[in-house]
């Protein structure tokens, strides 16, 4: 009787560290997931559009219709703050059947051998002195060239959604130049200097 | 449009080194263990072609097109031993039609398709290559000598061109562009030197001997696969290039064999020259060149 007493008290005793441990490993989670919000990105209320230089007369527009990603933003340490971005090159749209083809072939984006434009962040850092806009560093991949690319992020919203809850909004707008990343088809007609214009709508996962 | 850079590098260039090899050899007098340079005068002209294209090239290659270059390279090693033995003929044509499918459509394998549908597709692929391969063989050995060869295969590469242009990828048809030019040089080189120095009776020089069949087919086979895979050359157009040269078979059909040497030759390169049409129609009709979506 000594015995299983004895025993029965050390379970309870190893009971009572376990639930310890386990409680104050769940708060430390619940204390993390508190300051960094991951969100999905809502490609229906996003838009990622890039426009380009004609004959060096007048801009042309397109989109890219098929992108996903996620943005992990932690207010109290923003360096621990993330963002990925995953375009699919064959969605580029310019609203012309058969300027698409083209920019889908090899002599520009090479869908079917680069499907996807990325980008992921490296670092992250709040720009000084402006309170909405982040610096965001990252790798940016396009036509099978990595190149690092430091791009502003503004903050340009936050809200709730009746149904998909907590949303957070981005914009960024930054410049390329097509030929660094190996698309150097046709430089005199079409612009080398390509801008790029991410607006993004996230709701919290 | 091609600028004069383009054109002259891309073009001109390639076909002037190539002709110049290539009349060399002819006025070298060397026979058959010397057969490989006609091999080495078109694989050269199209490396300087490939270069002024693609600049400089990364090994392993970025994208499937640069792979044209090693192939090249590989093709001209190749043309080298080619007639040392039967065997070693079949296991090179074995190798090669298995490797080449797998290495230009490595994304595809990778990211597109399933392992049955690339399997099944890389069965299809290699054994295409081989009877590619079998009918350029053939259309060497059937065509009368001079200037045919050269002639009939400057025609498909000049519909690849137009068609590769039509369906979307100017670049591509760069590179089947190279081929008109250098095909040309040879036609014409071979026409010019055929009454000259090969047909005298000391010396006979085949100008378009085995050797050449693969760099012919690592060519070809390479511009078709990255314009129907990467480029949306219509599956019709791309089908009937490749069977073009096969009319060259009609030559050892009776009935044409009689009508006499010039006259079967004609028939022979009509009938390319109707395929190639008809698949450069396609492309043309496909391509919405004078529709809407013009642009």
């Amino acid at each position: 009787m000594k015995i299983g007493f004895s025993r029965s008290l050390h379970i309870t005793v190893i009971g009572i560290l376990l639930f310890s441990l386990f409680i104050i490993t769940f708060s430390n989670n619940t204390e993390s997931q508190d300051t960094a919000q991951t969100y999905n990105i809502d490609a229906v209320h996003s838009a990622v559009i890039f426009r380009a230089k004609h004959l060096g007369v007048s801009y042309n527009y397109g989109r890219f219709n098929d992108f996903s990603g996620n943005i992990t933003l932690d207010e109290s340490d923003v360096s621990k703050s993330k963002i990925e971005l995953v375009v699919k090159a064959a969605s580029v749209d310019t609203a012309n059947a058969k300027r698409d083809q083209h920019l889908r072939s090899p002599d520009f984006f090479n869908a079917k051998q680069f499907p996807v434009i990325t980008f992921n962040s490296t670092n992250v850092k709040q720009k000084v002195g402006q309170e909405n806009i982040l610096e965001v560093t990252g790798d940016f991949e396009l036509h099978g060239v990595k190149k690092s690319v430091t791009i502003d992020a503004e903050i340009t919203g936050k809200g709730e959604h009746p149904r998909s809850g907590e949303l957070i909004g981005f914009e960024t707008t930054f410049a390329i130049k097509r030929s660094d990343f190996g698309m150097d088809y046709e430089l005199k007609n079409v612009s080398d200097d390509i801008r790029i214009t991410v607006s993004i709508e996230a709701a919290h996962k | 449009m091609l600028t004069f850079n383009q054109l002259f590098f891309a073009m001109f260039l390639p076909a002037i080194v190539c002709g110049v090899i290539f009349a060399a050899n002819v006025y070298l007098k060397k026979k058959d263990h010397f057969q490989w340079l006609t091999a080495a005068a078109l694989g050269i002209g199209y490396i300087i072609g490939h270069i002024a294209i693609e600049g400089k090239l990364n090994f392993l290659p970025k994208e499937s097109i640069h792979w044209l270059f090693y192939f090249t390279i590989l093709a001209i090693l190749t043309s080298t031993y080619w007639d040392s033995s039967r065997w070693i003929q079949l296991i090179t044509k074995i190798i090669y039609s298995i490797a080449i499918p797998r290495l230009l459509l490595d994304s595809y394998f990778q990211h597109i398709w399933g392992p049955i549908e690339a399997l099944i597709w890389w069965i299809c692929l290699a054994i295409g290559i081989y009877i590619f391969w079998y009918i350029v063989l053939q259309s060497i050995s059937i065509l009368p000598s001079g200037g045919s060869v050269p002639f009939v295969h400057m025609g498909v590469s000049f519909g690849t061109a137009l068609i590769t242009a039509l369906s979307g990828s100017v670049v591509i048809a760069l590179h089947a562009g190279i081929l008109v030019a250098l095909f040309a040089t040879i036609w014409v080189l071979a026409v010019i030197l055929h009454r000259r120095v090969i047909s005298s009776d000391e010396f006979s020089f085949q100008i378009f001997a085995n050797s050449v069949s693969p760099l012919v087919t690592f060519l070809f086979v390479g511009i078709w696969i990255n314009g129907y895979f990467y480029a949306e050359v219509p599956s019709v157009s791309v089908l009937l290039l490749v069977i073009a040269p096969i009319f060259v078979l009609v030559g050892r059909v009776d009935v044409v064999k009689r009508s006499g040497e010039r006259k079967t030759m004609l028939i022979q390169i009509g009938l390319i020259a109707l395929c190639v049409s008809i698949a450069l129609i396609i492309a043309v009709v496909r391509s919405g060149l004078f529709g809407q979506d013009a642009y």
